[in-house]
């Protein structure tokens, strides 16, 4: 284990105030190692989008942060929270430590400018010292690396296909070569041969430039594939944490469990197909104890009256796993 | 003559989000929007005010007396003409006049946006070609100018012909927006569903696109009557239409080919401009009650402060989400050490 | 390109609309507006001038209509619009060539003005949501539904007078002769000075209005997000991200609304007796002088399309998309 990079702790976010306010992030508490991949996986509606956004100050209104912090530890500086920055602070924080490939590339790039106009604005905002010749070698460079030739930077986005947009945005994302790279389901709306091209170009470009990876997707066998660890999430709480490939072997939750089975694994051995019953919990009207329990097949009473508590498994006691689960073997220890 | 007011078009490309919420409630929702309350409760001043005004003005309002030019008087409210007329009855009679032409050439043309608007996003091809081809030279074409032009050919043109001259030659921008919805609706997966269940193309129409429609033809029907009115005192003011029935525009004629003005009579032109004004601003309001309810985002949001729990106040904004406890910048951050980061590379 | 040149097609097509509209006006509508006005100045009428007016009215119901079209088509192209009667025996081609230019300047200049001044306006009350300038929403919109030519009423009787430094009306001074010298430049501008400022008020709120719902939509967009995340300047985001895109539209809405906006903004000449097409017309349906309403309605909706076309191409400058499917 390496040092921490990025420290989320006891991290809140509301939608909405005062009694309209729903918590849609609850008490999360998760680090981020340097030169790392952290998977982060739930359904649509689990907290996972909106931890990251929350992470970054990006939320729209109505989102508000309503507790925890951040904290960021730059290279060979004084860590700092993120949610204490004033706005000029955040700004220069932004993209320069923490840069996003958002979901979707297809509305990420403005339509009316050149990739070039955007590319070369976040370096000329950051970077006000580096004269013209030198800011377009360095898009060029990045657009190099993410194998977009350097004539098409005068290209607009119409004029790009769904996976070269998403090759620019990542291009965009490492250009100013950030510490940590938030990755909200970057292959999603691209087609399976796209999405293990850009993946396969990603573990490139991470060994090369050694940025630190918070990846969020529902897919969590493409995780398991990609990530050094995982954190899975439910009801806007963490409910088990884990190296990938001991999620994945021998998940602890019940939730993470429904969720590999919802997937058909890219490799490895095949699993019988399953799913989760029932939906997703109402933010509005969250279960009573476990968020998790009125969809869960080893349920018991225990379950619908307490939050269980995310910490080290009993049965397995390894200081890299937390789960929050009742069952038996799984309550952490002590 | 302002732009049209309704953005709705391009505030949602995708037509109104289909709820599932039952109809009685959101119709109550739209009530309860203090904009559109505020209009509606107007509109229904001046309807009252259309039918029973004549009853009700103290005075014929083309009944001369010796009072000629009197400023506003507890005997005359709104003070008299040059010729000793009781402009506050004329502005109580008036109202009936302007009431009909508006809402009478506001059916017209929303009638006709609905049949043309619709077949032509219903039908496609050939037929969509030339309808919008049709409502594209009816909506470049300037409105006013051609009505009056008609209009004035038309020998002693009444209410009645004022009414439908507006009706027929202002329907071209309602025909528009619901074109684009109408294509847009029919894309969705429910119609065709119904379209491959062998649906008639009529019951389809009727049932599956006109009640998705209808928040946009009611803001077509909202805009074409402020239009109308618009038109119909523009119309009499210049001296187009008949000066022998009253609306507000005959009054504006009359002040101004009488030299109001100069007279320093300010009474005879002030309350006519006025009504028409708080008339336009609650049809003007019902439409943006219509144009949030539709599209939710475009309310002025109420609570854009938040206050902290250290008494600061922050303001909720697009790309900088308030944060409701800080430690502050200064704070002194102390990195959490778990057990297990001990054994590996901690500086 | 293509899109350039199918906008001129439907523009051309849309201008012969136009003008069949204008030949079938006085055939079909019951009444005849113009024998008894050519009998009023009969022997005053050269032939020829009384058979341009038979033309354009089709009093010669002798011949086809088809004929009649043809005929009057050959006549338009000539720009002979016969006599106007409020003038006699000035051509209306001629009376609408002096005012045309002061419309033009007028209107024309007070409605690109207003449009990107409601477009500024709306684009700071989009952005910062409930500051102050949602406050004034609801007095522009009252602003908006007075009727241009009432507001100017209300401006001529606040503003104006004897001893002003705003006139009530005219284009310029009475004793001037129209040149291009300071003196009556600025007497012009003087002048109309009034006229413009009831028009911004009015047509300006539309704009805010519009533009703010736009820049309110646009802002929820992920390139906004991205913009943000990006670190970029607040101004740079809301100018170069959210305003440029909002622009789009309220261009293309800009283009759209020529038509209603232009015939409002008519109407302020007749109060300020501005010597433009609007005053013209005025004048035209107090005489019932048919051949300059005609003539007057034929240059408006030219000029309107003109003015759309150029609005097309400003579309077409601001958003790449179109400029690629040429």
């Amino acid at each position: 284990m390496k040092a921490p990079v990025l420290e989320i702790r006891d991290f809140n976010v509301d939608y909405g105030l005062g009694d309209q306010a729903v918590r849609a992030v609850r008490d999360v508490t998760l680090t981020l190692h340097r030169g790392e991949v952290l998977g982060l996986a739930g359904e649509s509606g689990s907290g996972k989008s909106t931890l990251a956004y929350g992470v970054t100050r990006l939320l729209p209104p109505p989102g508000v942060i309503s507790g925890g912090s951040v904290i960021y530890h730059p290279p060979g500086d004084q860590p700092y929270d993120v949610m204490g920055l004033a706005d000029a602070e955040l700004r220069a924080f932004r993209w320069a430590e923490t840069s996003i490939v958002f979901q979707g590339a297809m509305n990420s790039l403005n339509p009316v400018h050149k990739v070039s106009t955007q590319m070369l604005d976040v370096i000329r905002a950051h970077e006000p010292q580096l004269t013209p010749p030198a800011r377009v070698a360095r898009a060029k460079e990045m657009l190099k690396l993410v194998g977009i030739s350097a004539d098409r930077m005068d290209a607009y986005p119409h004029q790009l296909s769904g996976g070269m947009r998403q090759r620019v945005m990542i291009g965009m994302a490492l250009v100013l070569e950030p510490q940590i790279v938030i990755m909200d389901e970057p292959t999603t709306a691209l087609d399976v041969v796209m999405q293990r091209q850009i993946l396969a170009q990603l573990v490139e470009l991470r060994e090369r430039l050694d940025f630190s990876v918070l990846f969020i997707t529902h897919d969590l066998s493409l995780l398991v594939e990609f990530a050094d660890r995982i954190a899975i999430m439910y009801g806007g709480r963490i409910v088990e944490e884990a190296r990938s490939a001991e999620l994945y072997k021998d998940s602890l939750h019940p939730y993470s469990e429904g969720l590999l089975r919802s997937f058909p694994a890219l490799r490895g051995p095949r699993r019988e197909l399953s799913g989760i019953p029932g939906s997703p919990p109402d933010l509005r009207g969250m279960p009573s104890g476990c968020a998790f329990h009125p969809r869960c097949p080893h349920a018991f009473d225990r379950c619908s009256t307490e939050i269980p508590v995310l910490g080290v498994p009993a049965a397995r006691n390894d200081p890299n796993r937390s789960v929050a689960c009742w069952l038996p073997g799984r309550v952490p220890v002590a | 003559m302002s732009a049209p007011t309704s953005t709705i078009t391009a505030v949602t490309p995708d037509g109104p989000e289909v709820e599932v919420a039952p109809v009685k409630r959101r119709r109550l929702r739209f009530v309860a929007n203090p904009k559109a309350a505020t209009g509606l409760i107007v509109l229904g001043f001046f309807c009252l005010i259309a039918i029973i005004g004549p009853w009700i003005a103290p005075y014929d309002p083309s009944g001369r007396s010796s009072d000629l030019i009197q400023p506003p008087s507890g005997k005359h409210w709104f003070g008299t003409t040059h010729l000793g007329q009781d402009i506050f009855s004329q502005v109580l009679v008036g109202t009936r006049g302007v009431m009909f032409v508006g809402l009478l050439a506001g059916i017209v043309a929303t009638a006709l946006s609905v049949l043309i608007g619709v077949s032509s996003g219903f039908l496609g091809g050939a037929a969509d070609e030339g309808l919008s081809a049709l409502s594209n030279v009816f909506l470049v074409i300037p409105a006013l100018p051609l009505i009056i032009i008609v209009a004035s050919t038309i020998p002693g043109a009444g209410d009645l012909m004022v009414a439908l001259v507006i009706g027929l030659t202002s329907w071209a921008w309602g025909a528009r927006v619901l074109r684009a919805q109408t294509l847009s609706l029919r894309r969705r997966d429910y119609v065709e569903a119904a379209r491959a269940t062998g649906e008639s193309t009529w019951r389809i129409i009727t049932v599956e696109i006109l009640p998705n429609l209808t928040a946009i033809i009611a803001s077509g029907f909202v805009g074409t009557v402020i239009f109308a009115v618009m038109s119909e005192i523009t119309l009499a003011f210049i001296g187009i239409s008949t000066i022998s029935e009253w609306n507000w525009g005959t009054i504006l004629f009359w002040a101004q080919s009488q030299q109001a003005l100069a007279q320093g009579a300010w009474w005879w032109f002030v309350p006519a401009g006025l009504a028409i004004a708080v008339l336009g601003t609650a049809l003007s309001l019902i439409n943006f009650g219509i144009d949030e309810f539709v599209s939710p985002r475009l309310r002025s949001s109420g609570h854009t402060r938040v206050k902290t729990k250290d008494g600061r106040t922050v303001r909720m904004r697009v790309g900088f989400t308030p944060v409701l406890t800080t430690t502050g910048k200064g704070a002194p951050v102390t990195p959490v050490v778990r057990v297990d980061e001990v054994k590996g590379t901690v500086q | 390109m293509k899109f350039l040149l199918q906008r001129l097609a439907f523009y051309l097509f849309t201008a012969w609309a136009a003008i069949t509209i204008n030949f079938f006006i006085p055939r079909l509508i019951p009444g005849d507006p113009v024998t008894s006005l050519i009998n009023k100045f009969q022997g005053q009428m050269s032939t020829e001038a009384i058979n341009s007016l038979y033309v354009l009215f089709g009093l010669d119901k002798d011949a086809s209509m088809w004929s009649q079209y043809i005929d009057y088509w050959g006549q338009v192209f000539r720009g002979d619009l016969g006599l106007s009667f409020t003038f006699f025996p000035t051509p209306v081609s001629e009376i609408l060539g002096q005012s045309l230019p002061w419309t033009i300047a007028l209107v024309g200049i007070t409605t690109f003005a207003s449009f990107m001044i409601g477009t500024g306006l709306g684009v700071l009350a989009g952005w910062r949501r409930g500051s102050w300038l949602d406050g004034l929403l609801p007095v522009t919109t009252f602003l908006s539904s007075i009727p241009y030519f009432w507001l100017g009423l209300i401006a001529i009787t606040l503003l104006a007078g004897q001893g002003s430094f705003f006139p009530s009306s005219g284009g310029y001074e009475p004793g001037l002769v129209p040149a291009w010298d300071s003196e009556f430049i600025g007497s012009a501008v003087r002048h109309s000075l009034l006229p413009a400022i009831t028009i911004l008020i009015s047509s300006v709120s539309g704009w805010i209005l519009s533009m703010r719902n736009m820049m309110v939509t646009v802002a929820s967009e992920d390139y906004i997000t991205v913009a943000h995340a990006k670190g970029l300047s607040e101004r740079r985001v809301m100018l170069s991200y959210a305003a440029r895109n909002a622009l789009l539209p309220n261009v293309s809405g800009f283009a759209l609304s020529l038509g209603f906006i232009v015939g409002g903004t008519l109407l302020v000449e007749i109060v300020f007796s501005y010597p433009g097409i609007g005053y013209n017309l005025f004048q035209a349906v107090g005489a019932k002088d048919y051949p300059l309403m005609q003539g007057v309605f034929l240059v408006i909706t030219i000029s309107v399309l003109v003015a759309n076309l150029i609005a097309d191409v400003a579309y077409l400058l601001l958003d790449p998309r179109t400029r690629k499917e040429g």
